[in-house]
């Protein structure tokens, strides 16, 4: 579905390489998180994914699409897209947030407003209560229900999460973890997730990579990772955070 | 090289009527009573012995800006002294004959700029020190140098003018070995110190010395006894130009040759600035007096209320509203259609902020009397040179903070919505400038109230507006005429600035206000 050939960053013409030469690849429907510690590279490879940050070099294709084929704006309209404090406008509705860019495309205005009223359902946000709502008037985890329902919006193939449950409290995250899982039984979304939480890595996705340094230590299930961690890194890290 | 050039773009776009055959004659004046009444009396002249059209532009700033207007063709008739002429327009010194001293400014002033100086009016003018009667201190003080301990330890005011002029505050001190200290010394509007001297307030004032207040105010003047002062013989100015145009000027200049004595310049000054009377009134009865206009004398009442005196100038008053209302908003429109795009292009572009930003600060820090004087020589006066200083004026606070608001838009906010997959131009309209706008909206509220507060300053270059009737009263001592701008002006500024805030509540999403309320 979406495949990550050699790519690399570089600030500046002699700066450090920050992602360096990584390739990996999500098949159809699959959940993958991208794990590490701080400064590791995985949010700088999200955002060159959707053309925030654009590559010093290498590839990326979704759908057999080449990256560099369409323009960075078309291209991230075809891919959702969540962040941590869930980067929804402070001026606008929860409506208005959620149906932005189908407008700004154009959208037909009943169809645009049935779709949101469908989303916020499947969010648990009922559109009587919310939808009049402004950002500030929600809760942090309302707030990133309305982020997940914005990227369902145009209902794009591939959906990328920056920290998506960073910012919450345990229970909510908790709760929300469950409802993402449920909620992706039926949608079938491809997802690629960047946390610095292996355990939410492991409960969420189906396979898992730890990036350290700019590279990739190891891609694999969860078991893979139990039962053969590739080096002592990999052991240490996951000895660091599973053992809290 | 640019000043000439926009000189000559300020005569072919805005002055064309004053090349035009015979249109209106421009009277000017500067801001003290005496100057105004000598103004008002050529226009009745010209208006009802001549029958030419008049337009008042009186209590324009001091000398700089009335010969400055002058010499532009701003105005083409005001009156003017030949001390003055001859200390501060022609930097010269040493003569105190009269005949010499106007000899001397008419010679120079056709030669340099063709203006032609009338014969004198009559009175002499000069300065002089003015004491109070009653004082214990000055009795039997009669001249200068009989100022007990040369002055030492006495409380001294003057104009702004005298203390810049040759024959000025400096030499006079240095010529009659004075003491006086300078942190007792106050320089203030001339039509102030009359009563500063009177309240007790200062001891000794450089007055004029036909002011009317020196026999109201039981002050006594002492006497020049080393011939300091040069004389100061009032006449009118005009171009050569204009008086060939206008054969009724010539007349004029004829006619006001030795027309006013001394003694009946004070008394002039005296029903104006003490007896409150409206200058055009004491200028009309003065002329019906001398029977050079034929007319009925007019009567004033001098005890009136502030309301009576509001309805009898109530067109007036609309007038200068109007004028004051079109100017300031005028000028923040224009400023608002560059500064809101100046702000957001600098927030594109930091290192043109780091260039741009100390060069409209340092115009911010121009007081605004000096940004005028500069703007006088350039523009002449009137309307457009006063808009262009009510706009660099109000630059400031909307380019700071349209750079402001949208500089201080979380970063993260701004990468989410290019991430969704807005264009750069539909996250500047759709995010920046809403969430930038409670701070846009603020900085239009600053500069409202700046500019309408300023702009009671373009009566100083004659302009007009609230400004008009404010000069006037200081100059004149005449309280309804201050409160008849003071008032309007600041209760103008007051209701702008409420208007913004409603317009703020209509403008600004609810979202932001409740955030900005957490």
């Amino acid at each position: 579905m979406i495949e990550v050939n050699k790519l690399c960053k570089r600030y500046g013409n002699n700066g450090k390489l920050v992602v360096n030469n990584i390739s990996f690849s999500l098949g159809e429907s699959e959940i993958v998180s991208i794990v590490g510690p701080s400064g590791c590279g995985k949010t700088t490879t999200l955002k060159m994914i959707n053309r925030l940050i654009e590559p010093t070099s290498g590839s990326i294709n979704i759908n057999a699409q080449h990256f560099t084929d369409t323009n960075p704006v078309l291209w991230r309209r075809k891919i959702g897209y969540v962040i941590q404090k869930s980067g929804l406008l402070p001026h606008l509705t929860v409506e208005d947030n959620i149906t932005l860019i189908s407008k700004v495309d154009g959208g037909n205005g009943k169809m645009v407003k049935e779709r949101a009223r469908e989303l916020m359902d499947i969010v648990n946000l009922p559109y009587a209560t919310f939808a009049r709502r402004y950002p500030i008037e929600l809760s942090g985890g309302q707030q990133q229900r309305v982020g997940i329902a914005r990227s369902l919006m145009a209902n794009p193939p591939l959906i990328i999460m920056d920290e998506p449950f960073g910012a919450l409290d345990p229970i909510t995250k908790s709760h929300l973890h469950d409802e993402f899982l449920h909620l992706n039984e039926s949608l079938g979304k491809t997802i690629l997730i960047v946390t610095h939480d292996l355990r939410e890595a492991f409960k969420l996705s189906d396979r898992v990579i730890l990036m350290n340094n700019g590279t990739i230590e190891q891609i694999g299930k969860k078991n893979d990772f139990i039962e053969n961690p590739a080096n002592l890194f990999v052991t240490e890290f996951m000895k660091g955070q599973l053992s809290e | 090289m640019s000043k000439y050039f926009l000189t000559l773009l300020f005569i072919f776009s805005f002055s064309d009527y004053i090349y035009a055959s015979r249109g209106p004659l421009v009277i000017g004046s500067k801001k003290f009573t005496e100057s105004v009444i000598l103004g008002e009396l050529s226009a009745l002249v010209l208006e009802k012995k001549f029958n030419i059209k008049v337009i008042r532009k009186f209590n324009l700033g001091g000398t700089q800006i009335t010969l400055e207007a002058l010499k532009s063709g701003s105005i083409h008739l005001y009156p003017e002294y030949t001390g003055t002429g001859y200390v501060m327009v022609l930097k010269q010194g040493g003569l105190t004959d009269a005949d010499a001293v106007y000899e001397i400014v008419n010679k120079e002033f056709q030669e340099r700029w063709q203006i032609e100086w009338s014969k004198p009016i009559g009175f002499n003018n000069t300065y002089a020190l003015a004491v109070r009667k009653n004082d214990s201190r000055f009795i039997g003080v009669d001249t200068i140098s009989q100022l007990p301990n040369n002055g030492k330890n006495l409380y001294v005011a003057s104009g702004h003018e005298f203390m810049e002029r040759n024959d000025g505050f400096d030499n006079l001190v240095d010529a009659y070995s004075l003491k006086f200290s300078s942190s007792k010394t106050l320089a203030m509007e001339a039509g102030l110190m009359y009563q500063a001297v009177r309240d007790s307030k200062v001891d000794i004032i450089i007055a004029y010395s036909t002011d009317g207040r020196i026999k109201s105010f039981d002050l006594k003047l002492l006497s020049d006894n080393l011939n300091f002062f040069p004389p100061y013989h009032a006449s009118y100015l005009a171009k050569q130009v204009t008086l060939e145009k206008y054969p009724e000027l010539r007349k004029l200049y004829k006619l006001f040759s030795g027309l006013i004595t001394e003694s009946e310049m004070v008394d002039l000054n005296n029903k104006v600035d003490h007896l409150q009377l409206d200058p055009k009134t004491v200028a009309w009865n003065f002329l019906i007096n001398k029977g050079v206009i034929k007319a009925e004398l007019l009567n004033q009442s001098k005890d009136e209320n502030f309301f009576a005196f509001l309805i009898r100038k109530r067109q007036y008053l609309i007038k200068i509203c109007r004028e004051h209302l079109v100017l300031s908003l005028l000028a923040l429109m224009l400023s608002l259609l560059l500064s809101v795009p100046l702000g957001i292009l600098l927030t594109r572009y930091v290192t043109l902020a780091k260039i741009i930003f100390p060069i409209i600060n340092s115009l911010q820090t121009i007081p605004s009397l000096a940004l005028l004087g500069i703007l006088v020589p350039i523009m002449g006066i009137g309307f457009w040179p006063a808009l262009l200083a009510l706009f660099i004026y109000s630059l400031l606070p909307l380019v700071r903070n349209t750079y402001v608001g949208i500089s201080s838009i979380d970063r993260d906010l701004i990468e989410a919505s290019q991430g969704v997959g807005l264009t750069d131009f539909q996250v500047l309209y759709l995010v920046e400038i809403p969430i930038a706008l409670p701070m846009i909206l603020a900085g239009i509220r600053t500069a409202a109230v700046i500019v309408i507060g300023s702009a009671t300053l373009a009566a100083m270059i004659g302009a007009g507006g609230l400004g008009d009737p404010i000069f006037r009263g200081v100059a004149t001592v005449n309280n309804n005429l201050i409160l008849l701008g003071a008032i309007p002006a600041a209760a103008m500024a007051i209701l702008v600035d409420k208007m913004l805030g409603l317009l703020e509540k209509l403008l600004v999403s609810k979202g932001l206000r409740l955030a900005s309320k957490r």
